[in-house]
């Protein structure tokens, strides 16, 4: 392999032009996520952010490390609570496609903010928010479907379909850094190697949610879920990539979380997760799909007699 | 002549620029170099920075290591502001075989107590979970920690103010004196036992805070 091919193989790989359309339905699915993030923090939002609040910003500064952090602008709770609103309209705007580029510096900004002021508060799932953000700040998410866009061509400027590659890479990239991440640590896992981690999980009281038809007090039902959970992970960030098998691969991993959120209560990180495969689906079958959900809107009865007609 | 005529063709040229400017709409890094000049530039710039932060990305996924953690000690400033490490170890290396509660015992001057309860994720609806769950990460996985022992008086204290039913600079002296933040845990039983999870009959004290007046404003 030549210097030149790697080169080429880097450039096609990040700078061919490609279709918005999936970078812009991720923006307004995971949109929603944010906003489903910043109001669930609405309720107990003085208790961790507030001043003093339940860990002390000087505890949390004594590491000497230098933080971005907002709050600490003004020492007060109405501050706080503007940061929140604020991060409310920036959630809306995202998903929208309102001034996207601003929404996003803004969300991101707030989201490491609330991670740096109390980080003991979330899971592996708000770092892939924050990191997804930080991407959004630089994606061309509001070249279709946004508001962004249309006030765009109402003025009749000129509409290129096609938008760099780089960002939409790095987003599915991500993507596959969070199935690494969570396969490998679990391999030097006791409970993993032996078959019991979902026997083990399945025992967590507080996220107990709903009960499957099903236990897994079983040792050959709780091998076959902890292995299945440890190979479908591995093929979301390896096989993923084959054209061939995307599709089952998605499926697949849709399952998985599926099925988590039905027994687990672990607000959003499923959904956000799933809404993540959007990134790896073709913007053919993305634009085909709303199409299909416009026409079904319009008509919905036309559409469910069609093939009765046929 | 040559000069004039290669300013006039300059100016044109940056008047071409500007309505190709306005045409296609402001673009962010309009605010730092010309279009020309971005054009350029781009992909070097972009690919430079790729490089450096998927690359630093993949380190983090890999430590603890030692080498790795010194290849990127240079942009570590970097990564802690922004609070970009990366880490998604879902139930791993295991899923935590303890299920736990955190109580605190206030104990006041006048020498009553009371029990102070924090949201139990295993007691409440589903549509509480939605808005609590926070709690759960909290005080199950993160408080009882060692390495977080350093919070602990903090959440003592919360329980402190919490639990002072005087108003504000209240002359009484019946205030909160102490707390007491216990953690109850259980065990989840092996496989094999094929038994009901039991009740969080296992109890250490987290830390025994004598509360302040300054605690209290």
């Amino acid at each position: 392999m030549r210097i030149a091919e790697i080169a080429a193989g880097w450039d096609r790989f990040f700078f061919s032009p490609v279709s918005p359309y999936p970078v812009a339905a991720y923006r307004i699915l995971q949109g929603c996520i944010y906003l489903q993030f910043a109001l669930a923090l609405g309720p107990d939002l003085q208790v961790w952010y507030g001043y003093p609040g339940i860990i002390l910003e000087s505890t949390l500064a004594a590491d000497g490390i230098n933080k971005l952090n907002v709050l600490s602008y003004y020492h007060n709770n109405e501050w706080v609570l503007a940061v929140w609103l604020i991060l409310i309209a920036a959630s809306i705007c995202l998903t929208i496609g309102f001034q996207t580029r601003i929404a996003s510096i803004i969300l991101f900004t707030i989201l490491v903010t609330y991670s740096n002021r109390n980080a003991y508060l979330f899971n592996a799932g708000d770092t892939y928010l924050r990191s997804v953000a930080f991407w959004l700040v630089f994606a061309p998410s509001a070249e279709v479907w946004s508001v962004d866009s249309w006030l765009k061509n109402r003025k009749k400027a000129p509409f290129d379909p096609l938008v760099s590659a780089w960002v939409w890479r790095a987003l599915q990239l991500q993507l596959c850094f969070v199935y690494y991440s969570a396969f490998y640590t679990k391999t030097s896992g006791w409970y993993w190697s032996v078959g019991e981690a979902v026997y083990i999980a399945s025992r967590f009281e507080s996220l107990f949610r709903l009960p499957l038809p099903f236990t897994f007090d079983d040792a050959l039902l709780a091998s076959i879920f902890t292995f299945g959970t440890l190979a479908v992970e591995a093929a979301l960030y390896t096989l993923i990539w084959v054209k061939e098998l995307r599709y089952y691969v998605i499926a697949l991993g849709t399952c998985l979380h599926l099925t988590i959120d039905w027994c687990m209560s672990i607000p959003m990180f499923e959904w956000m997760m799933i809404v993540s495969f959007v990134l790896f689906i073709d913007s053919v079958d993305i634009t085909n799909f709303v199409a299909a959900m416009k026409c079904w809107l319009k008509n919905p009865l036309k559409v469910l007699q069609a093939p009765t007609k046929a | 002549m040559e000069a004039a005529g290669g300013h006039k063709l300059s100016k044109h040229a940056r008047l071409q620029e500007t309505q190709s400017v306005s045409e296609s709409g402001f673009q962010f890094t309009d605010l730092f170099f010309s279009r020309k000049l971005w054009q350029r530039i781009r992909k070097p710039l972009i690919s430079t920075g790729l490089f450096v932060i998927l690359s630093t990305f993949i380190i983090y996924l890999l430590l603890p290591n030692l080498v790795l953690a010194r290849l990127v000690e240079p942009l570590h400033k970097f990564i802690a502001f922004f609070n970009l490490a990366q880490g998604y170890g879902v139930f791993a290396p295991n899923p935590t075989t303890k299920n736990s509660h955190i109580v605190g015992v206030v104990f006041y001057t006048d020498g009553s107590s009371r029990l102070y309860e924090f949201p139990r994720l295993d007691r409440i609806s589903m549509t509480n979970k939605l808005w609590k769950e926070r709690y759960r990460k909290f005080l199950e996985d993160n408080i009882p920690q060692k390495r977080n022992a350093h919070l602990v008086n903090d959440v003592a204290r919360f329980v402190a103010r919490e639990t002072d039913i005087f108003p504000k600079n209240s002359s009484t002296s019946n205030r909160p004196e102490t707390v007491m933040l216990l953690n109850y845990y259980a065990e989840a039983p092996p496989i094999h036992a094929h038994k009901h999870s039991p009740s969080h009959f296992n109890m250490r004290v987290l830390c025994t805070y004598s509360v302040t007046r300054e605690d209290l404003q």
